[in-house]
């Protein structure tokens, strides 16, 4: 089971992190901690479109990926709770 | 939105931060090394690629002609903004995780999944720039849908006929060969087809009036630029569905069911890993109908 608090480890180690270059890739590994081997395995490659969240309060280096994986894992437990767990604007 | 845990784990790379209006070759190329690597791991069960819908067509049929492997490769966008009432870009997401991980996916290459469909990257095109229902093959159809977000098909795995496979990975390529597509249309400027290759094109799609057409002087301007640069001159039409067949002279192809967009990609890809004339000539004539 992925849990909230696995995936806000791996946000709070972005949320500062500068605008992506167009490449090299920044790589998240939200489901590692907790691997569940019955079912299947997909990597998300994000190439930037913000197709899932736009909040003005969220800090805007925040990789789009992050916010795939955000949305995908926690938005499915805990509706509405997303812009209150991702880092703010500094 | 369901649980996703009760579907798939998920991984997620960064692989560029632009508009789709914005994604180059060198996109494209790092993509298909990726998708390529990851899927040849054991642990492996599919591909996910989010996507500006603008040219996520392009970006689809390319890695449909550069990834060779059973696994699902899905690419998804979403049509409204994510602050717009109705967002479809959560729903799209997670099904397209909940399709990358269906056993009946495999075999079908590169997918695309918007508004509970399931396309045919080779076939399918954005046929509306604004409404949800957009992406459409409008002659194959939908591979399938999806029922409370459960993958539904239409049809056992199929390979298109004549789709050809380009093994770009270990060439480990940073930029595609330049290819123009012209915009045919009444008074067209024929001096355009020797600016393009003046500026440096390998080819040249022509995006035709009807199924292929073009002007007079016009193709007589392409046919003198052949003979002088033995250039791939494709012919392929505006209309966005129908069928171009060759011409019966030595010198013009024609794209078959491929719109523009996707012939040229086509040629970037059969140029770059170093094809002779004959060889595309023989890609495009496989894409004829028997």
């Amino acid at each position: 089971m992925i849990t909230s608090l696995s995936l806000l480890a791996a946000l709070g180690s972005l949320s500062h992190a500068a605008a992506l270059p167009t490449i090299p890739q920044l790589e998240v590994r939200a489901s590692a901690p907790s691997f569940n081997a019955s079912l299947g395995n997909v990597t998300i490659f994000a190439t930037g479109m913000s197709m899932v969240l736009h909040d003005s309060n969220i800090d805007p280096n925040i990789p789009q990926v992050v916010l795939l994986l955000a949305l995908l894992v926690l938005e499915s437990k805990q509706p509405a709770t997303l812009p209150e767990l991702l880092p703010s604007k500094p | 939105m369901p649980e996703l845990v009760n579907v798939s784990n998920i991984n997620g790379v960064q692989v560029s931060n632009v508009d789709s209006g914005n994604i180059n070759a060198t996109i494209l190329l790092e993509l298909n090394r990726q998708i390529t690597a990851e899927l040849a791991k054991n642990t492996s069960t599919g591909a996910l690629v989010t996507h500006g819908t603008d040219t996520l067509e392009e970006t689809a049929f390319f890695l449909d002609l550069t990834i060779e492997s059973k696994k699902p490769v899905v690419v998804v966008g979403a049509m409204r903004p994510s602050t717009a009432l109705s967002a479809d870009g959560p729903l799209n997401l997670y099904q397209a995780v909940t399709l990358a991980v269906t056993p009946e996916a495999e075999g079908r290459g590169t997918m695309v999944t918007l508004n509970d469909r399931i396309d045919s990257a080779f076939y399918v095109v954005k046929n509306n720039a604004n409404s949800l229902e957009t992406f459409k093959a409008m002659e194959q159809g939908h591979l399938g849908f999806f029922l409370n977000s459960v993958p539904q098909f239409y049809y056992s795995a199929a390979t298109p006929p004549g789709k050809p496979f380009f093994d770009l990975a270990p060439l480990n390529l940073t930029s595609l060969p330049h290819v123009d597509i012209l915009y045919g249309h009444q008074d067209s400027n024929p001096e355009l087809i020797r600016a393009s290759v003046d500026s440096g094109a390998e080819a040249i799609v022509f995006a035709g009036t009807g199924a292929g057409g073009w002007t007079t002087a016009g193709r007589k301007v392409a046919q003198a630029v052949y003979n002088e640069t033995g250039i791939p001159m494709v012919f392929s039409t505006r209309t966005m569905n129908g069928f171009v067949s060759p011409e019966d002279d030595e010198w013009s192809l024609a794209s078959g069911n491929l719109d523009p967009q996707k012939a040229r990609i086509l040629l970037q890809c059969a140029l770059a890993v170093g094809y002779n004339t004959t060889q595309i000539t023989d890609i495009f004539d496989a894409l004829q109908v028997s």
